[in-house]
Protein backbone atom coordinates (compact mmCIF):
# COMPACT_ATOMS: atom_id res chain seq x y z
CA UNK A 1 0.00 0.00 0.00
CA UNK A 2 1.52 3.42 -0.99
CA UNK A 3 1.58 6.65 1.94
CA UNK A 4 -1.31 7.64 -1.04
CA UNK A 5 -3.38 5.61 -0.25
CA UNK A 6 -2.56 5.13 3.53
CA UNK A 7 -3.74 8.97 3.63
CA UNK A 8 -6.16 8.84 1.30
CA UNK A 9 -8.19 6.12 3.81
CA UNK A 10 -6.87 7.82 7.49
CA UNK A 11 -8.62 11.07 5.89
CA UNK A 12 -11.87 9.49 4.54
CA UNK A 13 -11.74 7.78 7.80
CA UNK A 14 -11.81 10.62 10.09
CA UNK A 15 -14.67 12.98 7.32
CA UNK A 16 -17.03 9.84 7.63
CA UNK A 17 -16.94 8.32 11.37
CA UNK A 18 -15.68 11.33 13.50
CA UNK A 19 -17.25 14.50 12.13
CA UNK A 20 -17.45 17.55 14.45
CA UNK A 21 -15.58 16.35 17.89
CA UNK A 22 -15.84 19.31 19.96
CA UNK A 23 -14.46 20.63 23.31
CA UNK A 24 -16.99 23.46 25.01
CA UNK A 25 -15.67 25.15 27.80
CA UNK A 26 -17.38 27.66 30.32
CA UNK A 27 -15.87 29.62 32.95
CA UNK A 28 -18.36 31.37 35.64
CA UNK A 29 -16.73 34.19 37.71
CA UNK A 30 -13.20 34.36 38.61
CA UNK A 31 -11.27 34.85 41.86
CA UNK A 32 -7.75 35.31 41.76
CA UNK A 33 -5.20 32.94 43.20
CA UNK A 34 -3.80 34.41 46.00
CA UNK A 35 -0.98 33.42 48.55
CA UNK A 36 -2.65 32.39 51.79
CA UNK A 37 -3.27 34.79 54.15
CA UNK A 38 -4.85 35.72 57.51
CA UNK A 39 -7.50 38.72 58.12
CA UNK A 40 -8.39 40.14 61.04
CA UNK A 41 -11.04 42.12 59.45
CA UNK A 42 -13.46 42.75 56.39
CA UNK A 43 -11.16 45.70 55.04
CA UNK A 44 -8.39 43.18 54.91
CA UNK A 45 -10.03 40.63 52.43
CA UNK A 46 -11.87 43.55 50.76
CA UNK A 47 -8.01 44.48 49.71
CA UNK A 48 -6.74 41.00 48.82
CA UNK A 49 -9.77 39.96 47.44
CA UNK A 50 -11.96 42.55 46.15
CA UNK A 51 -15.49 42.68 46.02
CA UNK A 52 -17.37 39.36 47.03
CA UNK A 53 -19.30 37.24 44.42
CA UNK A 54 -22.08 36.68 47.12
CA UNK A 55 -23.24 38.63 50.74
CA UNK A 56 -25.30 37.00 52.95
CA UNK A 57 -26.74 38.91 56.18
CA UNK A 58 -27.66 36.95 59.44
CA UNK A 59 -28.81 38.48 63.11
CA UNK A 60 -25.15 39.03 64.44
CA UNK A 61 -22.73 38.67 60.99
CA UNK A 62 -22.02 38.95 57.55
CA UNK A 63 -20.22 36.20 55.14
CA UNK A 64 -18.50 36.96 51.84
CA UNK A 65 -18.16 34.35 49.34
CA UNK A 66 -15.92 34.17 45.89
CA UNK A 67 -16.71 31.35 43.88
CA UNK A 68 -15.72 30.33 40.21
CA UNK A 69 -16.50 27.53 37.89
CA UNK A 70 -14.69 25.88 35.18
CA UNK A 71 -16.84 23.39 33.35
CA UNK A 72 -14.97 21.01 30.56
CA UNK A 73 -16.82 19.25 28.27
CA UNK A 74 -15.35 17.04 25.75
CA UNK A 75 -17.20 15.31 22.94
CA UNK A 76 -17.03 12.35 20.28
CA UNK A 77 -19.12 12.69 17.08
CA UNK A 78 -20.18 10.07 15.67
CA UNK A 79 -21.20 9.65 12.04
CA UNK A 80 -24.97 8.76 11.34
CA UNK A 81 -25.04 6.27 8.26
CA UNK A 82 -27.29 7.66 5.20
CA UNK A 83 -27.72 11.35 7.37
CA UNK A 84 -24.72 12.66 5.59
CA UNK A 85 -25.25 16.43 7.57
CA UNK A 86 -25.92 14.91 10.73
CA UNK A 87 -23.83 13.22 13.23
CA UNK A 88 -24.66 11.29 16.66
CA UNK A 89 -22.26 13.14 19.63
CA UNK A 90 -21.48 11.42 22.91
CA UNK A 91 -20.60 13.88 26.42
CA UNK A 92 -19.31 14.28 29.63
CA UNK A 93 -19.13 17.90 31.65
CA UNK A 94 -17.09 18.12 34.34
CA UNK A 95 -16.85 21.53 37.02
CA UNK A 96 -14.13 22.46 38.63
CA UNK A 97 -15.05 25.06 41.92
CA UNK A 98 -12.90 27.36 43.65
CA UNK A 99 -14.53 28.59 46.92
CA UNK A 100 -13.46 31.55 49.46
CA UNK A 101 -15.56 32.01 52.25
CA UNK A 102 -15.67 34.35 55.14
CA UNK A 103 -17.58 35.45 58.03
CA UNK A 104 -17.51 38.44 59.63
CA UNK A 105 -18.64 40.06 62.88
CA UNK A 106 -20.85 43.07 62.09
CA UNK A 107 -18.43 44.94 63.11
CA UNK A 108 -15.99 43.57 60.51
CA UNK A 109 -14.07 41.26 62.35
CA UNK A 110 -13.09 37.81 61.34
CA UNK A 111 -15.05 34.84 62.74
CA UNK A 112 -14.11 32.31 60.73
CA UNK A 113 -12.58 31.76 57.16
CA UNK A 114 -12.29 28.74 54.65
CA UNK A 115 -11.06 28.05 50.94
CA UNK A 116 -11.39 25.13 48.93
CA UNK A 117 -11.33 23.43 45.48
CA UNK A 118 -13.18 20.28 44.16
CA UNK A 119 -14.68 19.06 40.99
CA UNK A 120 -18.04 17.59 40.61
CA UNK A 121 -19.54 15.58 37.01
CA UNK A 122 -22.15 16.98 35.84
CA UNK A 123 -23.33 13.61 34.05
CA UNK A 124 -22.88 12.22 30.47
CA UNK A 125 -25.04 12.26 28.09
CA UNK A 126 -25.88 12.76 24.00
CA UNK A 127 -27.69 14.47 21.45
CA UNK A 128 -28.54 14.30 17.31
CA UNK A 129 -27.47 17.67 15.72
CA UNK A 130 -26.30 18.84 12.41
CA UNK A 131 -22.37 17.74 12.20
CA UNK A 132 -21.64 22.20 12.01
CA UNK A 133 -23.26 23.22 15.00
CA UNK A 134 -22.03 22.67 18.76
CA UNK A 135 -24.83 20.75 20.33
CA UNK A 136 -24.77 21.30 24.15
CA UNK A 137 -25.09 17.38 25.74
CA UNK A 138 -25.10 18.47 29.35
CA UNK A 139 -27.86 20.63 30.44
CA UNK A 140 -26.50 23.52 32.36
CA UNK A 141 -29.44 26.10 32.53
CA UNK A 142 -29.31 25.96 36.52
CA UNK A 143 -25.97 28.00 35.22
CA UNK A 144 -27.76 30.48 33.11
CA UNK A 145 -30.36 31.60 35.81
CA UNK A 146 -30.21 35.92 35.72
CA UNK A 147 -28.45 37.09 38.97
CA UNK A 148 -30.08 37.33 41.93
CA UNK A 149 -28.76 41.03 42.37
CA UNK A 150 -29.65 42.44 39.15
CA UNK A 151 -33.35 41.05 39.95
CA UNK A 152 -33.61 42.89 43.56
CA UNK A 153 -34.96 46.60 42.28
CA UNK A 154 -37.37 44.70 40.51
CA UNK A 155 -38.66 42.57 43.58
CA UNK A 156 -39.17 45.74 45.47
CA UNK A 157 -42.03 46.79 42.71
CA UNK A 158 -44.44 43.62 43.50
CA UNK A 159 -47.09 44.29 45.64
CA UNK A 160 -46.65 43.25 49.46
CA UNK A 161 -49.70 41.26 49.70
CA UNK A 162 -47.94 39.28 46.82
CA UNK A 163 -44.44 38.79 48.13
CA UNK A 164 -43.29 35.35 49.82
CA UNK A 165 -40.26 37.55 51.38
CA UNK A 166 -41.33 40.00 53.32
CA UNK A 167 -39.61 44.09 52.18
CA UNK A 168 -37.41 43.50 55.53
CA UNK A 169 -36.07 40.16 54.74
CA UNK A 170 -35.19 41.42 51.37
CA UNK A 171 -33.34 44.70 52.31
CA UNK A 172 -31.56 42.84 55.04
CA UNK A 173 -31.03 39.85 52.59
CA UNK A 174 -32.63 37.23 55.98
CA UNK A 175 -32.81 34.57 53.48
CA UNK A 176 -31.37 31.00 53.24
CA UNK A 177 -29.65 31.77 49.86
CA UNK A 178 -26.97 33.70 49.38
CA UNK A 179 -26.99 37.62 47.49
CA UNK A 180 -25.19 38.37 44.26
CA UNK A 181 -24.30 35.42 41.96
CA UNK A 182 -26.68 32.40 42.60
CA UNK A 183 -23.66 30.08 42.76
CA UNK B 1 -4.31 6.99 -9.10
CA UNK B 2 -4.87 10.64 -10.55
CA UNK B 3 -8.35 10.68 -9.04
CA UNK B 4 -7.11 9.10 -5.81
CA UNK B 5 -4.78 12.38 -5.77
CA UNK B 6 -7.21 14.93 -6.51
CA UNK B 7 -9.61 12.81 -3.37
CA UNK B 8 -6.83 13.56 -0.76
CA UNK B 9 -6.64 17.49 -1.21
CA UNK B 10 -10.29 17.75 -1.64
CA UNK B 11 -11.25 15.71 1.89
CA UNK B 12 -8.44 17.70 3.59
CA UNK B 13 -9.97 21.21 2.46
CA UNK B 14 -13.23 19.82 3.29
CA UNK B 15 -12.35 18.61 6.66
CA UNK B 16 -11.00 21.93 7.52
CA UNK B 17 -13.31 24.21 5.91
CA UNK B 18 -13.85 26.49 8.73
CA UNK B 19 -16.16 29.21 10.85
CA UNK B 20 -15.76 31.27 13.42
CA UNK B 21 -18.38 32.20 15.88
CA UNK B 22 -18.38 35.23 18.33
CA UNK B 23 -21.10 36.85 20.76
CA UNK B 24 -21.32 38.52 23.66
CA UNK B 25 -23.93 40.23 26.64
CA UNK B 26 -24.14 41.92 28.96
CA UNK B 27 -26.26 42.73 31.96
CA UNK B 28 -26.54 44.42 35.27
CA UNK B 29 -25.09 48.27 35.83
CA UNK B 30 -22.81 50.24 33.59
CA UNK B 31 -19.63 49.69 35.24
CA UNK B 32 -18.24 53.56 35.56
CA UNK B 33 -16.33 52.32 39.01
CA UNK B 34 -13.68 51.15 35.75
CA UNK B 35 -13.69 54.38 34.80
CA UNK B 36 -11.06 57.29 36.92
CA UNK B 37 -12.88 57.92 40.03
CA UNK B 38 -11.73 59.70 43.25
CA UNK B 39 -13.84 57.98 46.13
CA UNK B 40 -11.76 58.20 49.47
CA UNK B 41 -12.56 56.45 52.98
CA UNK B 42 -13.53 59.01 55.51
CA UNK B 43 -14.95 61.80 53.33
CA UNK B 44 -16.65 60.22 50.63
CA UNK B 45 -20.61 60.45 50.87
CA UNK B 46 -23.37 58.60 49.57
CA UNK B 47 -24.30 61.25 47.42
CA UNK B 48 -21.38 61.22 45.69
CA UNK B 49 -21.24 57.43 44.87
CA UNK B 50 -24.38 57.77 43.68
CA UNK B 51 -24.10 60.75 41.56
CA UNK B 52 -20.93 59.16 39.98
CA UNK B 53 -22.14 55.69 39.52
CA UNK B 54 -25.49 56.07 39.49
CA UNK B 55 -28.32 53.24 41.31
CA UNK B 56 -26.37 50.74 42.61
CA UNK B 57 -28.21 47.02 41.86
CA UNK B 58 -28.79 46.36 45.41
CA UNK B 59 -28.72 47.85 48.61
CA UNK B 60 -28.25 45.95 51.76
CA UNK B 61 -28.38 46.72 55.40
CA UNK B 62 -24.98 45.21 57.71
CA UNK B 63 -25.73 46.17 61.23
CA UNK B 64 -25.48 49.78 61.35
CA UNK B 65 -23.58 50.13 58.02
CA UNK B 66 -25.66 50.19 54.63
CA UNK B 67 -23.79 48.76 51.83
CA UNK B 68 -24.20 49.59 47.95
CA UNK B 69 -23.71 46.77 45.83
CA UNK B 70 -23.10 46.80 41.80
CA UNK B 71 -22.75 44.22 39.63
CA UNK B 72 -22.63 44.11 35.76
CA UNK B 73 -22.48 40.42 34.21
CA UNK B 74 -20.35 40.36 30.52
CA UNK B 75 -20.82 37.00 28.53
CA UNK B 76 -18.46 36.33 25.77
CA UNK B 77 -18.42 33.65 23.48
CA UNK B 78 -16.16 32.51 21.19
CA UNK B 79 -15.79 29.04 18.85
CA UNK B 80 -13.94 27.69 16.02
CA UNK B 81 -16.01 25.07 13.84
CA UNK B 82 -14.50 22.66 11.66
CA UNK B 83 -16.01 20.14 10.02
CA UNK B 84 -13.58 17.03 12.25
CA UNK B 85 -13.05 19.10 15.53
CA UNK B 86 -14.90 22.12 17.08
CA UNK B 87 -14.15 24.43 20.23
CA UNK B 88 -16.04 26.52 22.16
CA UNK B 89 -15.32 28.74 25.04
CA UNK B 90 -18.06 30.83 26.86
CA UNK B 91 -16.28 33.17 29.84
CA UNK B 92 -18.98 34.90 31.81
CA UNK B 93 -17.39 37.85 33.96
CA UNK B 94 -19.04 38.97 37.03
CA UNK B 95 -17.64 42.62 37.52
CA UNK B 96 -18.65 44.05 41.20
CA UNK B 97 -18.08 46.95 43.16
CA UNK B 98 -19.19 47.40 46.83
CA UNK B 99 -19.47 50.44 49.25
CA UNK B 100 -19.93 50.74 53.25
CA UNK B 101 -21.29 53.63 54.59
CA UNK B 102 -21.62 54.14 58.27
CA UNK B 103 -25.13 55.89 59.30
CA UNK B 104 -24.01 59.57 58.45
CA UNK B 105 -23.37 58.44 54.64
CA UNK B 106 -19.95 58.13 55.09
CA UNK B 107 -18.12 56.05 52.91
CA UNK B 108 -15.92 53.57 55.00
CA UNK B 109 -14.84 50.68 52.77
CA UNK B 110 -15.07 50.01 49.52
CA UNK B 111 -13.57 47.43 46.66
CA UNK B 112 -13.72 46.80 43.20
CA UNK B 113 -13.67 43.07 42.15
CA UNK B 114 -10.71 41.52 40.77
CA UNK B 115 -10.65 40.41 36.98
CA UNK B 116 -9.26 37.73 34.98
CA UNK B 117 -6.71 38.81 31.64
CA UNK B 118 -7.44 35.04 30.53
CA UNK B 119 -9.90 32.84 31.50
CA UNK B 120 -8.45 30.22 34.79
Amino acid sequence: MTSHSTLFIISLFCLVTLPACSIVKRQYGYVEPVASFTPTNSHDVLQKMGAPDSIAVLNDAFIFAYHSISIDEPQLGLAIPSFDFFKFTLGSATASHNYHFFAFTLEGKVINLQDNRWQNALGDSSAIGLIFVVEETVDLASFEVPRATNLWGQSLLLDKSLLEISFEDIILAKRLDLIGQDY
Amino acid sequence: MNNKRLCIPLILVTSLLSACVNYSRDSGVENLWRQPQAFNNGTTTSQQVLTALGPPSQVLAVGKQTVYYYLKEQVQRQGLILLVYNETTEVSAFDRAIFFFNEQGILEDFSYSKMADTPE
